[in-house]
């Protein structure tokens, strides 16, 4: 019989591409004087990014992309102010990052978040990031391998090497129970050496050279550590390795080395490369008093060997493990310390599994647990298995 | 009336299943979630059972009247006067209804996807997409419907699955730490929604086999039950009990969230059909139990040119609804499901089936198998098809 | 207003138009009655509806009625 045909939709709020300014990334940051919000944005400039090949070298003048910045009482204030200076309709649903500076950070993000929640057009999975200093100096960075510092700095959150964190996971992190959000840090580095660098030698002494041997290459973003929250409010810092120690905590680390001196020639170390790992974490209540253990085990690779060691017997081999646990256990308990007893907050969620297990008792607890927190006890129990160890079966040596 | 239409209980089920399922599992989750926080899918499950009561009601009114619509056999059960009274409610309930689906249609795709555009755009277009189907007939709207039924049905399915890596099951404990309370009140939302089936007695009669009365019933309240579940449960594993109550539409933010090997992304889009599909089934159905139901009334031999004022009743009545989407979900909670559930969809019906059994009216459940009959019943008659037996 | 007002009548227009010849011409006065009764009463909601006239609201009277009700079933719900 009669098909219906089914409407199309979508003629009022039709959005031509040619129309639009798409934002690729957004920084938050805090005026100091006024405390409005200013919002910077990165907007991508459509030339330069159809090419598929990057050009070799985008000299500072050419950057692809437009960094525009203003201020406002709220971010869609902010962006009506802007809407002045761009040409074209802002769009927000290519925005793949956001950066807070932390001054903002400080004062509380659930506000700010809210605008990037409740829209239709930003994307509950665009990366969440915190720096300290300005968050428009990182938008305002620059990108070697990319075209773009977005991209950058996406490719760089993407190697798991900090926290992962979008949008949709900080709400989830904020609004749950008995867990406090943490994310990722990006600071600036000159990273590399740009190819225009003159090498010292016979031939050159040309002045500005020698003793000012300036690096040419612009700050890039670089990832530093991490930022940990209570609620919504920026309370504290993780260095790197610190931050590997938050990744085995949560239990979602993927990668990491781990660096030990050789038992036998402590001034030689060894490597062993991370594959897999699982943390487990148990809550119990012990004397009135909530206790957890920490099960963490981890598989790796031996990636590197700068003594030699017999390979070959199971008993070296278990040794390295021990080793390798010890040191693991060492990193973990420094970063816990940090978070339990510096800074309070239980961005590894404790609280959130004990609830699970004793919902009652955290009903009790749950308004107080700021000050429990630090008190409770902590058990840690670390296994490390190495199963590979390359190419290579025992050390390279010279034969003597 | 056109009495001549007949359909299969394949494609009664996929109507009925369809009708309750695209609109329920995009708004109802955040309800329920709010409520009961991580036992929402006990809630879910409840509600289910709950139906499953409902379904067992409205199978055995029609059973004892199985050619009979629900306007024709409140006449049978409660005379000419009463009879006529209930089907007035009843009339008001399916336009009151049609009125809540067609602006939430138009909301949820104003607040999702076209915030510019204003909302009684989509409300006289489908309205008008509506009546066109409702005028051609039910074998329409139910053909139609298998098309939009797998639409739905596959989108539910492929979105679950793609989410899943984003899931965190233990989001769904602790398990009942705050008791049952918040569980029965998630569940009656839902429920509610499910009730709608009823109006599977306005188009039941129109059965090719009405043994199958009982299968229908059963296949689609299960069915929405299932698919209930599982759309509780993946939301509430990705996002979390909190954030999920916070979310208008988790369902649709849910499908934002997806985003595989950075390609497949923007699958709300998927969503927006889905929507799409089974509203527009649920619109149809509505309307036609209104239109159908009020040519009864008058005791009209052709419902069809009523179709035409009944949308621009509709029309109305959707616009004026509600000032504010937000508005209708407080509303929704408790309000909505107390009056629909003790009147139209729980104790009206019961109702009737009570009074059927005492004055021992229509044959009782010995529907026996011949597809081949033609029982047209005329308007307002009785129809025996079957000796008048006693209970079961 | 002046739009909708057209965009009213123009639907109305197209409604008639389609259904109403056919009845006459089969002499279903009943229909034909029902029809109009419709009508009218679509066109009396929609025009006061478009001259921003106070119009009936079902909610709100659903809301009177069950409202008690509710939210005694509520707070029944709630406790502990």
């Amino acid at each position: 019989m009669i098909v219906l045909l089914l409407l199309t939709p979508g003629c009022w709020s039709r959005k031509e591409i040619n129309d639009l300014a798409v934002i690729l990334a957004v920084g938050l940051d805090q005026e100091p004087q006024s405390n409005q919000l200013r919002l910077t944005l990165q907007i991508a400039k459509p030339k330069s990014l159809t090419a598929g090949t990057k050009q070799a070298g985008f000299g500072p003048g050419q950057k692809p992309t437009w960094i525009i910045s203003g201020t406002g009482d709220t971010i869609f204030e902010a962006t009506r102010n802007l809407a002045t200076e761009s040409s074209r309709d802002l769009y927000w649903g290519h925005t793949i990052l956001l950066v807070m500076g932390d001054r903002l950070a400080r004062d509380g993000v659930n506000q700010v978040l809210d605008f990037f929640a409740r829209a239709q057009q930003p994307r509950e999975i665009m990366w969440i990031m915190v720096t300290r200093g300005k968050a428009e100096d990182i938008l305002r960075s620059h990108a070697e391998l990319e075209s773009t510092p977005a991209q950058r700095i996406g490719f760089l959150i993407r190697s798991k090497t900090g926290l992962t964190v979008n949008l949709k996971d900080f709400v989830t992190m904020m609004t749950k129970t008995g867990i406090n959000p943490a994310a990722p840090e990006v600071g600036l580095a000159t990273v590399g050496l740009s190819e225009l660098k003159k090498l010292p030698g016979p031939d050159n002494d040309e002045k500005g050279d020698q003793g000012n041997r300036k690096n040419e290459m612009p700050p890039q973003a670089k990832l530093t550590g991490t930022a940990l929250f209570r609620e919504a409010k920026l309370v504290g810092w993780l260095d790197r390795k610190e931050t590997r120690g938050l990744l085995w905590l949560k239990g979602e680390a993927t990668k990491g080395i781990i660096t030990i001196p050789c038992p036998n020639h402590p001034k030689e170390k060894l490597s062993v490369d991370i594959m897999r790992g699982s943390t487990e974490i148990t809550p119990s209540i012990a004397r009135g008093k909530p206790v957890f253990t920490i099960k963490i085990k981890m598989e790796g690779d031996l990636k590197e060997v700068h003594c030699p060691l017999p390979l070959g017997e199971p008993a070296t081999i278990h040794h390295l493990e021990k080793e390798f646990a010890r040191d693991m256990e060492e990193r973990v308990r420094g970063t816990f310390y940090k978070i339990q007893k510096q800074y309070a907050v239980d961005v590894i969620g404790l609280g959130n599994h004990f609830y699970r297990r004793y919902p009652q008792e955290w009903k009790i607890l749950a308004p107080r647990w700021e000050k429990v927190f630090p008190e409770v006890g902590v058990e840690f129990q670390v296994q490390t298995s190495i199963i590979h160890s390359g190419f290579l079966t025992e050390p390279l040596e010279p034969w003597k | 009336m056109a009495e001549k239409t007949r359909i299969s209980w394949v494609q009664a089920t996929l109507l009925l299943i369809n009708m309750v399922t695209a609109t329920l599992i995009l708004v109802v989750p955040a309800i329920t979630t709010e409520a009961a926080r991580q036992d929402a899918w006990l809630s879910a499950l409840v509600a289910t059972f709950g139906g499953l009561l409902l379904a067992f009601i409205f199978t055995k009114l029609q059973q004892r009247f199985p050619r009979e619509n629900l306007l024709q056999f409140s006449i049978t059960i409660l005379g000419p006067v009463l009879g006529k009274v209930v089907g007035f409610l009843y009339l008001w309930y399916f336009l009151h209804l049609a009125a809540i689906i067609i602006r939430s249609f138009g909301d949820f795709l104003v607040i999702s996807f076209m915030p510019e555009t204003p909302v009684w755009v989509f409300i006289i277009i489908i309205t008008i997409l509506a009546a066109y189907a409702v005028h051609n007939g039910l074998e329409v709207i139910a053909r139609v419907n298998i098309l939009f039924f797998a639409l739905v049905i596959l989108s539910i399915v492929i979105i679950f699955f793609l989410t899943a890596k984003d899931m965190d099951f233990t989001n769904l404990t602790p398990i009942l730490a705050e008791g049952w309370k918040p569980v029965v009140r998630g569940s009656l939302f839902p429920l509610a929604w499910i009730g709608e089936i009823v109006i599977g007695l306005m188009i039941l009669s129109h059965l090719a086999n009405p043994g199958e009365i009982k299968r229908v019933y059963l296949v689609t309240t299960i069915g929405v039950g299932i698919l209930l579940l599982q759309v509780i449960i993946g939301v509430v594993a990705t996002f979390g009990p909190e954030y999920t109550s916070h979310l208008i539409f988790p369902g649709l933010t849910g499908t934002r969230i997806i985003s595989i090997g950075n390609f497949i992304e923007r699958l709300e889009a998927l969503a927006m059909v889905m929507w799409v599909g089974g509203a527009f089934t649920k619109i149809c159905l509505v309307y036609y139990a209104g239109v159908y139901g009020m040519a009864e009334w008058f005791r009209l031999k052709d419902p069809r040119p009523l179709v035409g004022p009944a949308g621009i009743i509709l029309v109305f009545f959707a616009l004026i609804i509600y000032e504010h989407f937000i508005d209708f979900l407080k509303f929704a909670t408790v309000p909505f499901p107390m009056y629909t559930l003790t009147t139209f969809e729980g104790g009206l019906p019961l109702l009737l089936l009570v009074i059927a059994i005492l004055r021992k009216k229509g044959g009782a459940g010995n529907v026996q198998k011949n597809p081949g009959s033609n029982d047209d019943s005329s308007a307002s008659t009785n129809s025996r098809l079957l000796e008048p037996q006693g209970n079961k | 207003m002046l739009g909708f007002l057209f965009i009213y009548l123009a639907g109305l227009a197209l409604i008639i138009w389609l259904e109403l010849p056919a009845l006459v011409k089969q002499k279903q006065w009943r229909e034909v009655a029902a029809f109009s009764g419709l009508v009218l009463i679509g066109s009396y909601l929609s025009i006061s509806m478009i001259l921003r006239l106070p119009t009936p609201n079902p909610n709100v009277l659903i809301e009177a009625i069950f409202g008690p009700l509710s939210k005694m079933l509520e707070a029944a719900l709630s406790g502990g």
